[in-house]
Parts: structure tokens; sequence; C-alpha cells
């Protein structure tokens, strides 16, 4: 179908105008002027070399004044110059070159095809998404909430722990401080059980009249010790009180720092308390630990090891909670409304007002929520 | 969010699976393979093995021995051999990933616009069966506007005319959508088929397709340029007449003349299309002419044939042979930007 006819239409006509070597811009010179020159030379005006060329003639005249940009685009700018170039016989690549300086900063057109809103069905999506947010908020909020009351407690018991007597809510009647104190009463009359703690310290000889009259083991008026009553914390020598007293259990609760429960005392121990108690009180020292309670005071000492947790019926906190060791005993705060979870019932011995109540239930029985209150201790079946 | 999990773990892919060449883009690195589209298949008891792919094969083409075959599994732009084209898109997709990734990748590969849904299933069940995890597929003169720079996206009209192996496509484009696409299946291996079959009628030799196409490359041209410095090439082949191989010298006018049907066959596709665009598209076409692509835009003086013979501005794209690559790759890479180019 295609005839020779056609072809022969096709011929490049080689324009003689043109011939010779193919010029083309120097480094540096204009695109468009140097095509302009050309163009004049070739004595063609803009519009019979736009016609020829099948270029409008607007971007011929804006190719010879170097405004690619008012070329369709990068892509056809390029083709332009490049035909204009080789119709005018000038060097194509060349031209094109310099010309690629000017069109590069031409962009290449940014493409965003447009497409219909598409409106979303369901909303689940969000919606689930935020459900999930909220519930992992809760529970990260609930999880510190728990620890931090875990914390709080922690601290609580701490404080409690170091203050010689309980002052805050918890208040154990006797227990550390009788403890603490008895070996520090003979110090006048007996000889020190160390040299560092030497009677003539000025220190000691500033306490022991203080704790001499009376305040190691006489109760306060209200049964209790007060927290002043102990001997100020400076003057305990826990070196010494360590050397003189064999138990090692011993030297920690009459150290610095008491604890709340107090361990068992050994025969050195009840030695030293006994000799050095004075009667009146030695005979309420026949309760475990060596100190009397107060009144309705229960006292509950480990036979074997056992965990138990005091808790406040009214707050719910947790006041103690831990493992009594075989031989510690505990002297239950005097407050109204305590209740206790034992792990093993049949370790755990407890007394009210020294007398031993009827065992919560055999070994490794675990008791929940017995109410700490002597008399139903005491009926307790 | 999936699938979004699995981008990170894969790299994907733009593949030109064209008929002469494949092209692999990787997004942010560019074309990473470009080799023929020709398998060599060897069959080792009764076996049919993949032997070669890409270049390694296309120099087998034709020189075969008798349980050696070298095949070129796409015919017109579409895929002809089915199972030979999955273990070519495979072969290539390992390739082209020099790493092995978690995930197996996304894939767009381009489509002539007038393959048939048959033709264009083929295509995307082998990319999958090749391991794409997703196939999408793109119209090849969208891929080749986009990668040669037009604004594709605009509400004006753009002709590109992407001349490839196998097929030519012509299409009108605007608002990120083909206006008007007319494929003809005549491309670069119709070029060489009419230059086989010109030096055997005229010359009573048999050449091969490599020299068929080594001839259009060197001195093909789509014009008889008048003058006498025209071009000359020696070639070899087998002689008809007495079955001895021989050398013979052919100019550039009788190749020029041997491509004039073919050519015509792509002007009167341009024409075809110029006829059927409608007129306020055709005002922005005559304003910027016709964009030509893809590797039959290489072909001498092509433009200047078109240029006549429409009246039209014609300019050769950048890089022609990798606009339909970077294009789609340019759609993977820009994501949803670009997805309404997409074929649904």
């Amino acid at each position: 179908m295609a005839g020779k006819g056609n072809l022969k239409l096709w011929v490049v006509q080689g324009d003689a105008s043109f011939a010779g070597p193919k010029s083309s811009p120097r480094p540096g010179e204009s695109v468009g002027l140097f095509l302009r020159l050309l163009r004049e030379r070739a004595g063609l005006t803009i519009e019979e070399a736009a016609a020829q060329v099948r270029i409008r003639h607007a971007y011929v005249a804006a190719i010879e004044d170097d405004r690619f940009d008012v070329l369709p685009g990068r892509a056809y700018a390029i083709g332009f110059i490049r035909a204009y170039a080789e119709f005018l016989g000038a060097d194509v690549e060349a031209s094109a070159r310099a010309a690629l300086q000017d069109i590069g900063r031409i962009p290449t057109p940014a493409l965003k095809a447009r497409r219909p809103e598409i409106e979303r069905e369901s909303r689940f999506a969000p919606v689930a998404a935020a459900a999930i947010c909220l519930a992992l908020a809760g529970y990260v909020y609930w999880y510190f909430e728990q620890t931090g009351d875990r914390f709080e407690n922690a601290a609580a018991t701490l404080a409690r722990v170091d203050a010689p007597n309980f002052i805050e809510g918890v208040e154990v009647p006797g227990g550390a401080a009788a403890v603490a104190t008895a070996p520090y009463r003979p110090f006048p009359d007996a000889a020190p059980p160390t040299t560092r703690s030497v009677p003539g310290d000025p220190a000691l000889a500033a306490a022991t009249p203080d704790a001499a009259p009376g305040s190691a083991l006489p109760p306060a008026r209200d049964g209790r010790y007060r927290a002043a009553d102990a001997p100020p914390q400076h003057l305990l020598h826990r070196d010494a009180l360590a050397a003189s007293l064999p138990a090692p259990r011993l030297a920690a609760p009459v150290g610095a720092t008491p604890r709340w429960s107090i361990p068992a005392p050994g025969p050195a121990m009840a030695a030293t308390s006994m000799d050095r108690i004075s009667p009146g009180h030695a005979a309420a020292a026949t309760a475990p630990g060596g100190y009397d309670p107060a009144p309705g005071q229960v006292v509950l000492t480990a036979i074997a090891d056992t965990w138990i947790q005091i808790k406040s019926d009214k707050t719910g906190k947790i006041l103690f909670s831990r493992v009594l060791r075989e031989g510690e005993v505990l002297p239950s705060p005097d407050r109204q409304g305590l209740r206790m979870t034992v792990g093993n019932a049949g370790g755990l011995e407890i007394r009210v007002d020294g007398q031993i109540a009827p065992s919560l239930g055999g070994h490794g029985r675990v008791v929940r929520d017995i109410s700490l209150d002597g008399d139903s201790l005491m009926a307790h079946r | 969010m999936l699938a979004r999990l699995f981008g990170l773990m894969s790299t994907d892919l733009a593949i030109d699976l064209g008929t002469a060449n494949t092209l692999v883009y990787a997004p942010h690195i560019g074309i990473v393979l470009n080799e023929p589209s020709v398998v060599a298949m060897a069959t080792v008891r009764g076996e049919k093995k993949v032997l070669a792919v890409g270049t390694e094969a296309k120099e087998m083409l034709g020189k075969t021995p008798g349980n050696i075959q070298a095949i070129r599994p796409l015919r017109d732009g579409v895929i002809a051999d089915f199972e030979i084209a999955e273990e070519m898109i495979k072969r290539f997709i390992r390739k082209a990933q020099n790493r092995r990734f978690f995930a197996a990748p996304r894939v767009i590969i381009c489509v002539p616009s007038g393959a048939t849904e048959v033709e264009r299933r083929a295509i995307q069940e082998s990319a999958e069966a090749a391991g794409a995890r997703r196939v999408d597929l793109i119209e090849e003169p969208m891929a080749a506007a986009i990668g040669a720079g037009l604004p594709v996206t605009e509400p004006t009209g753009s002709m590109v005319v992407d001349i490839g192996g196998g097929t030519t496509e012509v299409a009108v484009l605007a608002l990120s959508g083909i206006v008007y696409a007319r494929s003809v299946r005549i491309g670069g291996d119709a070029m060489d088929d009419a230059i086989i079959a010109s030096v055997r009628r005229k010359h009573n030799l048999l050449i091969g397709e490599r020299t068929a196409e080594r001839i259009k490359t060197e001195i093909g041209s789509a014009l008889v340029a008048a003058g006498p410095e025209e071009m000359r090439l020696a070639i070899r082949g087998r002689d008809l007449m007495n079955g001895v191989p021989r050398e013979i010298t052919i100019s550039e006018g009788e190749i020029a003349e041997c491509l004039a049907e073919p050519i015509q066959a792509i002007i009167d596709a341009v024409r075809a299309a110029l006829e059927n665009t409608q007129p306020e598209l055709a005002a922005d076409i005559v304003d910027k002419g016709i964009v030509l692509t893809g590797g039959g835009a290489l072909l001498r003086n092509l433009d200047v044939a078109l240029g006549e013979a429409t009246g039209l501005p014609v300019t050769v794209a950048e890089n022609p042979l990798f606009c339909v690559v970077m294009g789609t790759g340019r759609c993977l890479e820009e994501g949803s930007a670009l997805a309404g180019v997409l074929m649904e």
C-alpha cells in the first residue's frame, strides 16, 4: 500500500544553503541567538521557518529568545529545539546539550491523578482503633495506680519500721522499744559489754538518766510507748550491742532500725532480759518476746514459717504482708477492724493477753480474713 | 496495614514486559535489568528445562542444536507461551532483586492497550505464578507518556506513539486516562521480518532475525536521504540457490524501501487516531505535536516521516527505550498519586 510515490515524497530535500560543516553553539553561547543567526543567514522569517519545521511560530520565537518555559513542557522543549536545529542545519546534539542547561530548570510535570472521593462505608475501623487506644490507656492507668499503691504501702511500712515505735496508724506497744532499751538499763551499774561503749561517754551519760528512771519498760500513761520514750538513735551503739547480744537476729531489732516483728529471744537474750528487767516487768515478760502486751493485745508468734497478711478492714490497705520466720513474734497493731490472712494456720500461735488462743487450723491450712480482735480470736473454734 | 508491612519487607518492581526486551525498574534505584525477552530451553531426559534467560539466551537464538530451543515467549506484545513466560519473569524478578526479601514483591507490569482480557489475565497470572505478591497492570501508552514526561494528568491532550518490538501503540491521553488508543501489531519485529523478506526476494539470501535487527539498527531509515553518502552494510547469510553461505552488501535506500510498508502501517494508525480525536484535544495536539517513544523511535528519520505525513511537530522522547519502564516505575514510586492511572 505504501507506493513508491509516497516514498519519494518523504525524501529529505538537501538544502544547499545549509551545506557545509554543521555549526554548533559555542560554550556559554545562547542557543536561541545561535539558531536565530542561522535562520537569518538562511534568509527566512520566523513564520517561514515555523511553517517548514511544523512548530507554531510562537514557540519558534520563544526558542530564539531562550524563553524555554513558554514551550509546552520539558519533553516537548527538547524535541522542538532538536527539530529546529536540524532544520537549520546546526549540530543537533550540541544545540540540544546547550539548551539542556536552561531546560533543566523546567520541572517535569508533577502528576496527580484525580480520583473521585470514595466515602467510607464503615466507620468501624477508626472507632475500633479509638476503643483499643482507650482500653490501653485505661489499663496503663490502672497498672500504675496499682503499682503506686504498692509503692506507697512499702514506703509506709518502711516509715513505720524506721520509727522505734509505730507512730503512724499502726502502733505496736512495747515491742522494739522494750527489747531495744533493755540492754541499756544496766549501763550505770553493770560493766559495759564492750570497750566502745564507755560509761563515761558524755552522750551515754546524758542518755542513761533519761532511760533509767523507767522509760525502758514502764508503759506510758496510755499503756504504750511513745516514740520519744525510745533511746535516741544516735546513742545506740550497734556494734556494742551486737557484741553483747549473741543472738544475731537480735542485733537488727536492737540496732538503729527496730523491726516491726521481733525475733524471739534466744537463751542469752532471755537471760539478759530476765536479769535486767525489773521484777514487776519480768512477770509480764512471760509473753513471747520478753515484753508485756497491753491489755487485749494480740501477739502472734510463728511456731513454723508462715505467711501473714494484715489488712485494714476499713481502708483495705495492707499493713503487713510477709513470711514470719519460725520464732518471730509479731505484736499486732493495736487497732480496731484489722483482718488477717494466714498461709500456714498451724504455724502460728496467737496469744491474747498472754493467753494462748485456740489454733486457727492445722499445718499448711490457709485461713483467710480472720478478725484480729482479741475476743473473737479467743472464741474462735 | 498488612500490605504496607509487606511493602517494607520487599522491593517492589516495575516491569516493562516487552516482545523484544524486558526492563525492570526498582524504585529509588533505577533500571536494574534490561535484557532480551528470550528463554533458552534444553530438553533433559524428555523434560524441558530452562538453560538460559535474557542476553545469554538471545545469543543462542537461531544457533541451537537439536536439544536446545531459544524461544521468545512474547509475540505481538502478549504472552504466546505461558509457561516459558512465567519462567522468564521468575528469573528476571530474582535477578532484579539482588538479595532475598522476606515478602514477595508487588509488581506493576505494562500491557498493550490492544491486549484482550484473556491476554491481560495471562500476563497477570504468569507474574503471580512467578512469585509476585500483587500484580497491577498499566497500559503501555500511559506508561510511555508518563516516562516521557508528558502532563497526562492535566486536562490537556497529549499524543504518544510507542513503537515497541511487537506492537505500536498510538494513544491520546488526558486527565490520567486514555481518550483514544489504537494498537497495531507492527513494531520492530515486523520491520525485521520485512528486511528478511526483502533480502530473500532481492538477493536470494536467507538471513536470520539477529542479522535483520543489526541491519535495521545500523542502516535502517524511514526516509532515503538523497545524496552520495549512502550508507552500506555487509551482511552474511545462506544463499537460497546453492545453499552456500554468502556475503552481500546492501544499501540504506534498499532498506528504507523495504521498511516503507511497516512504517506506512504506523502512519496509518497515527492518522486514524488523529481522525478520531475530539476537536479540543486535536487542538492541543496540533499545538504540541506527537511524542515518539519505544525502540522504534530510534529508527532514523522516523520523526521526519511522521511529521511529513501528519503535518504535526514530532518529538522523539529522551531515552525512548526506557520511557515505558520509567513511567511504570514512576507509578510505583508515587503510589497513590498515580494509582488512578493503573488499570482496574
